[in-house]
Formats: C-alpha cells, structure tokens, sequence
C-alpha cells in the first residue's frame, strides 16, 4: 500500500495507492494552522464527512469516485481514469453533454457540486468522470444548482456552453427554474463576462 | 520624470509623486466619516475645497518644483461619481495649465500594481481587500501579448471592509471601521458564524447578517472576533487555493483591510505553508493614497500610452479586468 502524492490542492493532499488490490486515490485533508481551532475542525471533518456521503451517493448514479474507506480528516476511494479537461486544449461539445448529463443527476438528486469547472472533469476515451466534491453539499435550491452551472459556464468555451445548456435543459428537472435563476444571477452585475480562462 | 497622481474614489483626496519609480510625495487628506456614513456629495465639496492645498503640500513634500512634473494621472474608476470627478477636474486643469499628458488610472490596478512594485515580485498572486472590493487576482495573457488581471475569485455580494463598518456601526462602535473592531475583538470567543466559500468566491451578507443578530445574546468581543475570524478564514482559504491554482509565485496583500494584523498573519502562515513569500507594502499605501495612482501613470506615460479624449472621464463602475495592461 505504498503511497505516492501525486497533488497538492488547496485543503487536500492527494496520493495514489493501492488499497487491497485496488487502484485508489487518497484524498488527506491537510491541517491549517492559521484559521482558529473551531473553524479549521469544522472545516476538515464536517467537510470530509460530508464529502464521503456525497460520494457515496454520487458514485451510485453516475461516474464518481466511489468511497472505500473513510476517517476523520480522510477518504480513500477508487481511481478513475482519464487527464484532467483543464489540460486538454478544449472540452469539446460530445463532453459538454455528458458533463451536462452528470450534473442534471447530481442535482436531480440534491447534489450540489461546488466546483464544477474543467479542472474537476476527468475525460477518458468516451467516458467523462466528475471529481473532488469537496465543496459539495446537499441542497434543492435551484441557486445553488444555477452556481454550478454558471461556474461550467465560465470554465468551457461559449459553443460547448450551448450544447451543455440544452442537454442540462432536458436531463435535470428543475432545469427551468435554475436556469432563470443563472440568468438573474449574471444580473446581479459584479460578475459579467468573467471567465474562468486562466491560461 | 516625474509624474503627480490624484486620488479621489472615495473618502480620501490623495496626491503623489512618482519619479521613476520611487515614491516622492504621498499627501492625504481624509473626510471624517461620521455614523451617517458617506455622502457622496459632502464628500465631493470636501475634496474640492482641499484640492489646490494637497496638491501643494504633495509638490513641496516631493522636493520638485511644478515645472518637473511630466504627466499627471488620476483615479478614474471604481468610485463614487461626485467625488471621482474633482480629482478629474484637478488633473485636467494641471494638464491644460502645464501644458502635459494626462492618464486616467483605474483605482484597483492602483492599488495592486504598486504593492507588486514594492514588493519586488514579477508574477505574484495579488488579494484585494477595501472597503467596496474584496478580489483576488493575477497577470494573465488571453492572447498574444494582450495581459489584463484575471479575477480568480471575489466577494459576491458586498466589499469585506464595508461588511466590517456596517458591523462595527451595528455594534455602536466608535469610530466605527475596522481597526476599531479588531481591538474589540481581541481575546474574543468563537461563536459559530455562517462560512460561504463557492469555488474561490466568497459571500459576506450572510455573515453580517448572523452576526448583527447575534449581538443581542452575545458579547459584542465575541462576535467582533467571530465575524472577523470567520471573514478572513474564507478569504484566506479562498487565497490558497488560487494560489496552487494559478502557480503564481509569493502572494501579495493591498487595499483598505489590508492594514488589518490578523489578516497579514493568516497570509503569512498560509504563504509560508506552501513555501511562498508574503509582502504587504506600509499602511500608508494600502489606505487610498496618490502614490499608487501616480506610480500606475508613471508607467503608463513611459509606455507611450496615449488615451484618448474620450477615455478622459470618470467611470463609477469600472472593473479591474477591463482594462489592458500595456506596459507590463
């Protein structure tokens, strides 16, 4: 079960390992010793609670990393294939849909992703995987669900965004409601025409 | 070369001197603000009867006489409209009177590019925090050679800085802003406030909200220190992970609330962590100073940039990702 870090991200550290037999990820929620105990406690155990639910929810109704073994700041869980979408020269629109697809069933079962963005798809040869739900949490407000959308929105290209939209529009069941909300939203000004180009 | 800027976006008329990159002259002068807030109009008559004085003290203070100054630049957005437009006016009359260039400077790039100056960093990741902006960000090049900040994340709803005054004037707080809440806070106890981080965004109304309310059963200490910690626990959060994003390399902290200790020792720690450096530049040019506005002209009238009549106005709604960064 030799472990290798493969990531740094902003709260987690990542390895790769092999968890009896099975090719796995490890996701260890670091320490942070610069925000107050209460909240840093909240922060790394309700949210790796929270995750290893999700996930296990997730992972039972479209392509998710499923949880194997949890404590109390980290989860060991299945490596899916594929490179991440933010590192492909564009997501392309046969992807867009399935990214569409998987976010319509998170949300049709009040799954909020929290970082829906390219840097979070996984794309193999024709399957699309969805990870790091470590801003995910459970809700049926179409806001929240009009945030991941508009966060996939700013993250692909303005084409890819048409084909998701209509794909969104006919897989999740509120689509009408968020996607009025994601217009009322971009409304609210502060954040127009941003996107989430970074390159 | 020596370039005068003038600040005017809000409650402080500043006016500095930029010569070659060092800074001059840095003369302020500030509207008391009372629990009324800001009204932009007083603000505006304010500024314009200290206008000629300021710009006086700044000249005197930098060792230049007026017939060194090469261009002048001023703030022209993001800001209160009345006020913007006496620092407009000053630097148009300055211009016509001398016989010079003038630039129009937006406000954030002010702000954030003379920290980056200060600090010595070429690429840094830049946290913006005042009172009606709280975003962060970087360089980024869309196109061939086409640079302009790129907002990673930012509040959603209100400035960290006004959601810190608004608090501190529920709490009958005097004077009623940020350092004066920090000093309440101290030794404080932590009482659970709603966090709201999406992705690198941030929200504050929820929390001000929670924590208004929480005054009523609770010790104003507590609550100060609750709200503040909570505050920049979610910026700082949010700094980290653009930080390992982005790869950009050391963190830099400006604007308003950038003179907050708690929020320097929280960056600190955070940069350390991941073996960044941390700079914050002195209190002086982290509260809305001229300095950053004449540094922010300086380079602009050294790269030849030649604004138009029309771009010579004030604009109260101005973001920072508008603009395109041609000397860098």
């Amino acid at each position: 079960m030799a472990l290798k870090k493969i990531a740094e991200g902003a709260e987690a550290d990542i390895y790769t390992l092999n968890f009896f037999g099975i090719d796995s990820v490890m996701k260890f929620r670091r320490p942070k010793p610069y925000l107050v105990k209460e909240i840093e406690e909240s922060l790394r155990s309700v949210r790796t609670k929270t995750e290893a639910r999700i996930l296990s929810k997730a992972s039972a109704i479209t392509n998710a990393p499923k949880p194997l073994f949890v404590s109390k700041y980290g989860i060991i869980m299945e490596k899916l294939p594929g490179l991440q979408a933010s590192k492909m020269p564009s997501l392309g629109s046969a992807n867009a849909e399935r990214a569409a697809l998987i976010l319509a069933k998170l949300h049709n079962v009040g799954i909020i992703h929290g970082d829906f963005t390219k840097a979070n798809l996984l794309v193999s040869n024709d399957m699309l995987s969805v990870i790091d739900f470590g801003l995910s949490y459970f809700s049926s407000s179409p806001e929240d669900m009009a945030f991941d959308v508009l966060l996939a929105k700013r993250s692909i290209s303005n084409s890819e965004y048409i084909r998701f939209r209509a794909q969104y529009s006919k897989s999740c069941f509120k689509s009408k409601v968020v996607l009025n909300k994601l217009e009322e939203i971009e409304r609210r000004g502060r954040y127009q025409n941003r996107s989430l180009d970074t390159k | 070369m020596a370039v005068l800027g003038i600040e005017s976006s809000a409650h402080t008329f500043g006016v500095g001197v930029s010569e070659n990159g060092k800074l001059l002259a840095n003369v302020k002068c500030m509207y008391k603000i009372t629990d009324k807030g800001m009204i932009p109009s007083r603000v505006a008559e304010f500024h314009a009867g200290n206008a000629k004085a300021v710009i006086k003290e700044a000249l005197e203070a930098s060792g230049l006489s007026i017939s060194d100054i090469e261009a002048v630049s001023y703030t022209k957005g993001p800001g209160l409209g009345p006020c913007l437009r006496i620092g407009q006016l000053s630097a148009m009359t300055l211009a016509e009177t001398l016989n010079i260039p003038v630039y129009p400077v937006n406000h954030a790039i002010g702000h954030i590019q003379i920290a980056a100056h200060l600090s010595g960093m070429k690429d840094p990741l830049a946290i913006y925090v005042s009172g009606g902006n709280s975003q962060i960000l970087g360089v980024a090049e869309e196109f061939k050679g086409v640079k302009r900040y790129h907002i990673y994340g930012e509040t959603l709803d209100i400035g960290l800085g006004n959601m810190i005054d608004n608090f501190a004037r529920a709490a009958k707080l005097n004077p009623a802003w940020g350092s004066t809440v920090a000093e309440v806070a101290e030794g404080g106890k932590y009482i659970q406030m709603p966090y709201t981080v999406k992705g690198m965004d941030f929200t504050f109304t929820g929390l001000l909200t929670n924590a208004v309310k929480a005054l009523s059963s609770n010790s104003v200490k507590d609550v100060a220190y609750s709200l503040q910690e909570t505050a920049f626990s979610m910026v700082v959060e949010a700094s980290e992970r653009a930080l390992l994003l982005s790869g950009k390399q050391g963190v830099i902290l400006c604007g308003g609330v950038a003179q907050s200790k708690r929020l320097k020792e929280m960056l600190n720690e955070m940069s350390g962590s991941h073996g960044q450096r941390f700079f914050v530049a002195l209190n002086e040019y982290n509260a809305d100073n001229g300095a950053m506005i004449a540094y922010v002209g300086e380079l602009m009238h050294k790269h030849g940039s030649k604004p138009k009549s029309s771009e010579l106005v004030v604009k109260q709604r101005y973001r920072i990702d508008e603009v395109e960064l041609q000397w860098l």
